[in-house]
């Protein structure tokens, strides 16, 4: 009876501890299964290594040190965007931990993160961390991370190929003035044009007619920034249709015949052809 | 090495009296041109003038050495309790890069002496049209935002629990929303939320539209503003001020035929008594006893999407302040056509009995974009702009001040900045708006120009956060290669005229 209640309170307190205490860390590892890899770097725009020289502290003026904070030295950046000049290797930046973690100096670590604050310096909000207690594990780490970027490119591709309308390998032929524009709704205008697509291929999606109408914008608004632009131009590529209200409409051709307008509005909806390989085997990937 | 070389040369004028920024040499051809001279038609004595206090600094932080963006149509936003904290936009990207899931706001806590980036937005890489406002009482920072990678014009509601947030939390989305224009004030229990917008649906003839949320963003309720027959939609400016007493008015441009790149529209003030209560119908135009006051009908706008005043578009020039402590007293701003040797004339007036009656123009500056008004509690008026001399090809961003409705004034040239540097490329080029806003002693804004540190370009000085060299006139990296001209966004205070 008194091991039973003794057994009894220690669970309580247990369960007290485990209620109000921090949850424990959860650090990545080279037994991370791929797909809590992938969402850590979705959710990232930085992986890189580097060595805490100050577990706690803060080498921003407005983040307090605590205990969620270091100091960490840049070792090296693994993966970030190509255009981000703000981290480099030899920098000291801060990082902030979803949690408190016991941290010492010269502890080598591997960090999936974002930027929080961009000012004298820089404080980078942690993703996913790896172990600091188990750094000989980073070299590992290091190497499964080409292939994450890899597979996470490849995901991204058959989001959108398999989210369009239609895929079609063609070339733009000539301009067709009849589908330029539409009612103006705003200065963030697209200020569209239309153009001849001749379909070599349909990849993938509702069957296409052949030629086929193509809207695309040519506004210098910046809500239009990066659009590609579709001049005529014997070149082949694929195409990535999308149907968007309002810009995609139904059209009267010659000979009376209605024809859907498509638009491509989106620079990564245009792929060269050194993807076709990758597309067929996507779209084969794809029940009948 | 290079870095402590750079940044020994960045402060030159500091928190300093007019007098002494003026002190700062100045070459012959600095000189103000002819017809900034022409716009200051009452000075005030140059003793009171002496003693206002200016302060201006570039707001790049300096980890963006390399900053190149056109960072532009700023807003501000001050914590209303402790006002050494502010909240400012620009359209500009995250440093981070293209693969960034997070827009920054501009973040300071030292009343804009240093200013760093915080990328709280949910929005990726950067945000289309974006406003913020800050809770009184729920200690939050409101953003109205249209969100990318979206291109059906998503408005995004985000609160921004600051300054420990990590992330802004999103409190309501819908598509085909146009400038949202977003002003917070503390009711008796709560916050209320109002957001200006024209509803950019292809279905809506009648766009110009508030949202109202009176429990802190949990909910919203939409008023339609335009109570008239539309030229099949209305301007893309709603711009709303709310008073501490409850008293809500906001201005659009009420389209009637659009006529190529000229619109023919009416400017029409509307007001409500209780923080949106009555769905801003309490202010009955005479003329057809609807609800919105024509200040002025058949006024010809501008309606294009090309550069028409150096490198910038036109066509949203509106604003409108209400006197914080004399709800009965407005002052309202727009853009127009009426003078035929100006691309767009700003013109200004006043009502000192809740919008039913009108004054006639108090200013008139032609060549201008970008009106913005602020009254402080002392009931001195200010009016900021960016005028565009087409002979020099610079733009001068001013602010004015007056005691007495502008029938004198005081102007401070803020800059002076060169048009095509960086080249004319992508719009808007230093925005559709800029800020101004009364807190206590002073008048706190911001504006976009080019960011060459050249101090010539700064006649009441300046500061640079961003690695620079005033001799050389350069931006630079850290390592101390060049870094090409762009646009930043700059805040600014400048003291009340006593």
């Amino acid at each position: 009876m008194r091991i039973i209640q003794t057994t009894c309170l220690l669970s309580l307190l247990w369960s007290t501890i485990s209620v109000a205490g921090p949850a424990p860390p959860q650090h990545i590892g080279i037994d991370t299964p791929q797909a809590e890899l992938l969402r850590a770097l979705d959710a990232s725009e930085f992986i890189l290594t580097g060595t805490i020289i100050e577990p706690g502290g803060s080498n921003v003026t407005s983040l307090r040190p605590s205990p969620e904070t270091a100091i960490m030295r840049v070792t090296s950046l693994i993966e970030s965007s190509p255009d981000q000049r703000i981290v480099n290797p030899t920098d000291d930046v801060t990082l902030i931990f979803p949690q408190s973690l016991a941290l010492k100096a010269d502890m080598q670590i591997l960090v999936f993160a974002r930027t929080f604050i961009v000012g004298e310096r820089v404080a980078l909000s942690v993703v996913q961390s790896s172990d600091p207690n188990e750094s000989d594990g980073i070299p590992t780490l290091t190497a499964r991370i080409p292939q994450l970027i890899r597979s996470r490119a490849a995901n991204e591709l058959r989001h959108r190929l398999l989210s369009a309308e239609a895929v079609v390998l063609g070339r733009t032929t000539r301009r067709f003035d009849a589908a330029d524009e539409l009612d103006v709704l705003s200065e963030h205008h697209p200020q569209l044009r239309a153009v001849i697509i001749s379909v070599d291929e349909q990849l993938l999606g509702t069957p296409v007619p052949s030629p086929l109408i193509v809207r695309y914008a040519t506004a210098r608004d910046k809500s239009w920034k990066g659009a590609p632009s579709l001049e005529p131009d014997p070149t082949s590529r694929i195409f990535v249709l999308r149907l968007v209200k309002p810009y995609s409409t139904e059209r009267f051709v010659m000979g009376g015949s209605v024809t859907r307008v498509y638009t491509l509005l989106d620079q990564a909806d245009l792929l060269p052809t050194s993807t076709l390989e990758t597309v067929r085997d996507i779209a084969a990937s794809q029940p009948p | 090495m290079a870095n402590a070389a750079i940044r020994r040369v960045a402060i030159v004028c500091g928190l300093v009296s007019l007098s002494q920024c003026v002190s700062e040499p100045v070459t012959s051809d600095d000189q103000p041109p002819q017809d900034l001279e022409q716009i200051t038609p009452t000075p005030i004595e140059a003793e009171t003038a002496s003693k206002l206090e200016v302060f201006i600094i570039n707001m790049t932080p300096a980890s963006l050495h390399s900053e190149s963006a056109l960072d532009s149509e700023p807003y501000l936003a001050i914590n209303p309790d402790e006002p050494d904290t502010m909240f400012a936009t620009a359209f500009t990207p995250n440093a981070s890069g293209v693969y960034s899931q997070t827009a920054p706001i501009y973040f300071t806590v030292d009343a804009g002496r240093t200013w760093e980036h915080r990328n709280i937005l949910d929005s990726e890489y950067y945000t289309r049209d974006v406003t913020i406002s800050t809770g009184k009482l729920s200690k939050r920072l409101f953003a109205a935002l249209l969100r990318r990678p979206h291109f059906d014009l998503r408005l995004s509601v985000q609160d921004w629990d600051y300054p420990t947030g990590l992330l802004a939390s999103e409190l309501t989305t819908r598509v085909w929303i146009d400038q949202p224009y977003i002003q917070a004030i503390g009711a008796e229990n709560n916050d209320v939320i109002f957001i200006g917008y024209n509803n950019a649906d292809p279905s809506a003839t009648k766009t110009a539209a508030i949202d109202v949320s009176k429990d802190g963003g949990a909910s919203f309720n939409t008023a339609i503003i335009e109570h008239r027959t539309t030229a099949g939609r209305d301007g893309a400016p709603v711009r709303v001020s709310a008073a501490p007493d409850g008293t809500v008015y906001a201005a659009f441009q009420g389209w009637r035929h659009i006529n190529g790149d000229s619109v023919t529209s009416d400017i029409v003030v509307v007001r409500d008594n209780s923080f949106g209560a009555s769905q801003f119908t309490d202010l009955i135009d005479p003329l057809d006893n609807l609800p919105g006051r024509l200040v002025l009908n058949t006024s010809i706008l501008v309606n294009s999407a090309a550069s028409n005043l150096g490198c910038e578009r036109v066509g949203s020039s509106l604003s409108i302040a209400a006197d914080p402590v004399n709800s009965d007293i407005v002052y309202l701003a727009w853009g127009d056509q009426s003078n035929p040797n100006s691309v767009q004339t700003l013109r200004v007036r006043r009502s000192n009995d809740r919008g039913k009656t009108w004054s006639d123009d108090l200013i008139n500056i032609p060549d201008a974009t970008n009106p913005a008004l602020a009254v402080s509690e002392t009931g001195v008026a200010a009016f900021a702009f960016q005028r565009y001399n087409r002979e020099t090809e610079l733009w001068h961003t001013v602010i004015a001040q007056s005691k007495d409705a502008f029938a004198t004034r005081h102007d401070v040239e803020l800059a002076r900045t060169p048009n095509a540097s960086p080249p004319c490329i992508d719009l808007p080029y230093i925005g559709d708006y800029m800020m101004v806003l009364a807190v206590g002693d002073m008048f706190r804004g911001v504006f976009s120009a080019n960011n060459d540190p050249d101090l010539s370009h700064f006649p009441s000085g300046i500061i640079f956060q961003r690695p620079h060299d005033f001799g050389t006139k350069e931006l630079q990296t850290f390592w101390g290669s060049t870094v090409s001209p762009s646009i930043d966004p700059y805040y600014y205070e400048v003291g009340v005229l006593p």
